[in-house]
This record gives C-alpha cells, sequence and structure tokens, in this order.
C-alpha cells in the first residue's frame, strides 16, 4: 500500500518541504531507499527498521520502496528516520491517522525507538510555518527550542510506541508552550567588568561607540597594555537584544548544532577563535555547507585576538562578510547563504618583540621586520576598522585608581543608543547604524555645509578612501546617538575623524 | 570421509526440520532445488500466511564451528537469491509474497531455531 507522510531538509537555513513516500508490496522481498539521499539517510533504514521490531511491531517479508521527493534535492542528516517509520507504518495500516497532511515529521530514531535529538529544529519550525504546515511533530528534547515558533503547534514525543499511539488517538499528549519572556529575564551575571579595566578612556570610548553601534574596532598597542582585558569584557556591554535578533541567531546556533540546552540564546555571541583556525571554519563550508565562525558570530561580536598572527589569506578572506554582512557558500552540491552581521573586534602587536611605542620598554626589532609585520594587515582590510584605537601602557600611578564606571552604567548608554537607531531604521529592515547603505547615509547622516567642508579638508589631507568617509559618517552619526542627538554636530564629527589613526600613516 | 560425513550432517538436519515445518502448518514444495545459480534446502508454503518460504539449513554437531546463522553470509545469500529468482520465474510467482528464513539445527541439543524473515534482497 502507498502512503504520503511529510519532513523537512534544510539547505543553509532555507527549508525544503520532503515528502516521503513509501510503497509496501508483495514480490522479492528489499528495502530501497531512492531519491538523492545521503549515506546516512541509507543507513536510515536499519534504524528505521530495528526500532519498528523493537516496539513489539511485526514487519512483513515485502518490498519496500521508500521515495524522498524532490528527488533533485540531495538529502542529508538523521531527519527524515521518524518520517520514514511513520510512513511505513502508516502503509501496514498500523497507524490509521488519515490527518497528516499538514503535519511534518522530524527526528532520529534510536534502536529502541527512542527519539533523538536533531539539529536545526527552530529553522525548520520557522520555514514550516511559512509553508503553511500546521503541526510539528519532533523529539521532545527539541520542544523547547521548537516551541518559539508561534503559530504552529508543536508536539514533542518520547518514543515510536507513543507516537504510533497518539496518532492513533488512543492517547494525548498536551502541545507545549512557552513563556518567551522568562528567557530574557534571566539574569546572568557576569565576573568580567569594565571597572577592573585602570586608565584606557580612550580605548574604552571607542569600545563603548563599537558596542552602540555595531563597528568594527581594532586595537593596536604594546604587550601586555590590556588590549584583551577590555576586549575580553565587551560583551558585558553589548545592548541587550531583541526577540527577532535573538531569533536570528539561534536559528543559525542551531543549525551548526552547538545550542545545549538553551531554548533561545538570549546574550549576544561572543566568539573568539584562535588565530590558528582554517579559512573555512572561519567563513564556513564543507561539502554541504555548515555556518563558520563569522556566522556563528551574527549579530554579536567575533573577536580576534592577535589579528597578525592570523594566516594572511585567513584574514582577507574576512573582507567581504565584513562588508556583504552576508556570506555565500559555494560547493559542488550546495549553495548556501548564511546572514553574518558581526561586530569585529581585533587586537594587534604594532611589532613583533610587541614593544614598539612603548613608554616603559624599548622595542628590539629592525625597522625592516617591523614593516614586514605590518605588512599582514593589507590597506582594504585596515579601510574596514570604523574605529582604531591605540592602547598605550598606563601610568604605574593611575593603577591604584577607584571609582571606575563599571560595565551596566556604559551598557545602560548603550541600550539607549540601539533604542533610538532601532526607532529610527525600523521600516529599512537594518539593527544598527554600522549597517547604513550610501542611500541611506545621505538620509540619516545630513551634514551641515560647514562640518562637512571640515571633513573634506580631513579627507583630502589624508588621502582617505571613499569607505574612510562612509565609515566617519556612520561613527558620528552613533556618537550623536550615545549623546542622545538628531543631528551630526562638529563634536561628533571631531571624535569619530580620530578615530582613524592607522589610515593617516 | 569428511565429505560424506557433513552431507550426511546436513541431510539429518532438514529431515528434523521438514518435520517441524510440517507441525507448523507448512507445506513442503521442493527439497534441495539446486539450479545453475545456486541451492534452496527447502522451499515451503506459509498456510498461515500464505507466504513462499525460501528456507536456508544450517545443521551443527558441536559448538566448534560457531552458531550456524553466521554462516550464512552475503555469498551464500546471493546464491540463494538468485536460485530463488530463477524459481520464481519458472514458477511465475511474481505476485506473491517471499520471505527468506534460516533455521539453525543444533543437532548435539535436539534445538531448532527458526529466524524468520532473515534477509532482503538488497544485501
Amino acid at each position: 500500500m502507498l502512503s504520503f507522510v511529510k519532513s523537512m531538509c534544510l539547505q543553509g537555513l532555507e527549508g525544503i518541504i520532503i515528502n516521503v513516500e513509501i510503497d509496501i508490496s508483495s514480490g522479492m522481498p528489499c528495502w530501497e531507499i531512492v531519491g538523492l539521499p545521503d549515506t546516512n539517510i541509507k543507513e536510515s533504514k536499519e534504524r528505521v527498521r530495528t526500532a519498528i521490531k523493537n516496539c513489539g511491531i511485526e514487519l512483513l517479508s515485502r518490498r519496500y520502496i521508500i521515495n524522498l521527493s524532490p528527488a533533485n534535492v540531495r538529502k542529508t542528516g538523521t531527519i527524515l528516520d521518524l518520517a520514514i517509520a511513520v510512513g511505513i507504518l502508516t502503509s501496514m495500516k498500523t497507524i490509521k491517522c488519515t490527518n497528516i497532511e499538514e503535519t511534518i515529521f522530524i527526528g532520529e530514531l534510536s534502536l529502541d525507538g527512542k527519539l533523538n535529538k536533531v539539529n536545526g529544529v527552530l529553522p525548520i519550525c520557522i520555514e514550516a510555518k511559512k509553508k503553511g504546515i500546521k503541526r510539528v511533530i519532533l523529539p521532545k528534547e527539541n520542544v523547547g527550542e521548537a516551541s518559539i515558533t508561534s503559530g504552529i503547534e508543536v508536539i514533542g514525543v518520547n518514543n515510536l510506541k507513543e507516537l504510533i499511539d497518539f496518532l492513533n488517538g488512543k492517547k494525548e499528549i498536551l502541545k507545549e508552550e512557552i513563556n518567551i519572556s522568562n528567557i530574557f529575564e534571566e539574569i546572568q551575571e557576569d565576573l568580567l567588568d569594565y571597572s577592573d579595566v585602570k586608565g584606557h578612556e580612550m580605548s574604552k570610548r571607542a569600545l563603548e561607540i563599537a558596542a552602540a553601534g555595531g563597528h568594527n574596532c581594532l586595537m593596536f598597542g604594546s604587550a601586555g597594555s590590556g588590549k584583551t582585558m577590555m576586549a575580553k569584557r565587551f560583551p558585558t556591554i553589548l545592548p541587550d537584544l531583541s526577540f527577532e535578533e535573538a531569533l536570528e541567531i539561534t536559528k543559525i546556533h542551531s543549525v551548526a548544532g552547538i545550542l545545549k540546552n538553551q531554548n533561545l540564546i538570549s546574550k549576544r555571541p561572543f566568539r573568539a577563535p584562535h588565530h590558528k583556525i582554517t579559512e573555512t571554519a572561519l567563513i564556513g563550508g564543507g561539502r554541504i555547507p555548515k555556518p563558520g565562525e563569522v556566522s556563528l558570530a551574527h549579530l554579536g561580536v567575533l573577536f580576534l585576538d592577535e589579528l597578525l598572527e592570523f594566516d594572511k589569506k585567513t584574514l582577507e578572506i574576512l573582507r567581504i562578510p565584513m562588508e556583504d554582512k552576508q556570506i555565500n557558500i559555494t560547493r559542488l552540491e550546495a549553495v548556501v547563504s548564511y546572514p553574518c552581521n558581526f561586530t569585529t573586534i581585533a587586537s594587534m602587536n604594532p611589532c613583533p618583540c610587541g614593544y614598539y611605542g612603548s613608554k616603559i620598554k624599548e622595542c628590539t626589532c629592525t625597522e625592516n621586520q617591523r614593516q614586514n609585520y605590518r605588512a599582514k594587515l593589507s590597506g582594504p582590510l585596515i579601510d574596514r576598522f570604523d574605529l582604531q584605537v591605540q592602547v598605550s601602557s598606563i601610568d604605574y600611578s593611575k593603577l591604584r585608581e577607584k571609582n571606575i564606571e563599571n560595565s551596566i552604567t556604559i551598557k545602560k548608554r548603550v541600550n539607549k543608543a540601539r533604542e533610538i537607531q532601532s526607532n529610527r531604521y525600523k521600516n529599512e529592515r537594518i539593527y544598527s547604524n554600522s549597517e547604513l547603505t550610501a542611500k541611506m547615509l545621505e538620509k540619516y547622516c545630513f551634514l551641515d555645509k560647514q562640518i562637512f567642508k571640515v571633513l573634506q579638508e580631513y579627507l583630502e589631507l589624508y588621502k582617505l578612501s571613499n569607505r574612510a568617509y562612509s565609515k566617519i559618517l556612520k561613527v558620528a552619526r552613533t556618537i550623536a546617538d550615545l549623546a542622545g542627538e538628531e543631528k551630526i554636530s562638529l563634536e561628533h564629527i571631531l571624535e569619530a575623524m580620530q578615530y582613524r589613526i592607522l589610515d593617516k600613516e | 570421509m569428511r565429505n560424506f560425513h557433513n552431507k550426511y550432517t546436513g541431510n539429518m538436519g532438514e529431515d528434523e526440520v521438514c518435520k517441524y515445518l510440517i507441525k507448523n502448518n507448512y507445506n513442503i514444495l521442493q527439497r534441495n532445488f539446486l539450479c545453475k545459480s545456486g541451492e534452496i534446502d527447502i522451499i515451503a508454503l506459509d498456510i498461515d500466511r500464505n507466504e513462499y518460504v525460501f528456507i536456508e539449513v544450517k545443521t551443527r554437531l558441536s559448538k566448534k564451528c560457531g552458531r550456524p546463522a553466521e554462516a550464512v553470509d552475503i555469498n551464500k545469500r546471493k546464491h540463494i537469491i538468485n536460485a530463488t529468482r530463477y524459481y520464481i520465474y519458472i514458477n511465475k510467482l511474481e505476485k506473491r509474497d517471499i520471505r527468506f528464513d534460516v533455521i539453525e539445527v543444533y543437532l548435539y541439543k535436539r534445538i531448532i531455531n527458526h529466524i524468520k524473515n532473515a534477509f532482503y534482497t538488497s544485501y
């Protein structure tokens, strides 16, 4: 007998409804899965067969033909196990339920019939809702993540037996609902705080601007001056997430399978890859492309400590994602696009020995060494950092300084500035100043004639690029937002200009 | 001498299985069906389920050689399947339900172990 069951596969963050068609007929007994399945789906027949057997249901010796349509899309993952099992049981008439056209089944089966957790449940549910699916049946462990999507019925089951009883109407499974506001209310206390950082007012101010507007920030300075210390505390001043943003982040983390026991990510991600990271790990890839660090840092921070220790090739690969806020990964079998709207925070030393320009210790490098070292960082890449700050060692007398502003106070200002931005860009589908396009710049960063003249002179003096010009405007916009002012004034532009130190060299 | 011994053991096992099958409501259709592509020990009809069953009997006299069913490896299965295909062709059973069984006979313990639905054609 023939039966049809729906499931869903992900290609990047895009969901494709898979029709699992099952035919059981007489003749030479066999199990065949057709429709471009990957090895792990081919293996699923053993899992399904054993799981059904261990639920106490006898599988007859028949021809089992399983077709996964559309047959031209390569399917991967263990997510289709449940749909195949349900299809077979429907064909065998063990499941007599008829209203499963608007239901998708996802989940991996254990040999004993238990349903195992799968990756990518949140994007699947969101896509399913878009495609008019009314109900999702999935493993109990995934329920929390799935119930974040409203408007779709989520049913979590523990094992195959329970599901059979449920579909036959012998057992009730309650719909799961979750209180989203609770997730955001959880207060996470950080051990790190900006009050630990003595001095460095200018760098801290730059980081505050970076957090408020989502700007990229490059800190350079001698060894031990506190670059890493400040960067590590950066997450404590990042603005709160909105629900839409949290959803976007969770989707990517769900696909990558690194969503631990959280249902929804309520904090901005802070990714700090080691400088030995490969290109693929950074931007994503693989035969079926998985998101890389840049995508995992989406709407959060990508912290590149010791920027010049990274492979030059790896660094240059960042050029496009830093500007486009989206990365297209093209492989033979799939073309996938992941969002990667991240803030880059990078730190580096001015020379190999690390003391060039330091007041404390003398640099032992030759001019040639220094040049070679700096040559690793290309002009276009420097250009992409909106804020470039020099971090120099502070005076010893400042080490006993007290009453330093803590992270909460800074965060309040940042949140306020973000609020202004999100209100302003309500209709533009962007979140922060750093995402402004050329057209929006004209609209939102209007400069008076006088102020523009100052900026023009500055650009001419140092021969800055057009990108530098727009970066200065964006930073000035953020500074004005932090001050709570509607219009960009000369003061804001001047401050923004001083953050482009490396351009002048 | 040894060959004769093994054949004798096998026949003894198969005789036992036939008795067992008849007791369990099977019709024995053919024993030792032999063709170019392989051999099938017993072909029977499961009357309860209306299934044609192709049975491989494996007999053991002692524990020395391991479990009988272990000996039905992929090559043996291929032979059985090919022989079955031929049998189906000559008897026009294409639309009937087919089943492959393995029956283990432990002569030293006098136990018969019937593994129903032992394998499928996709090896």
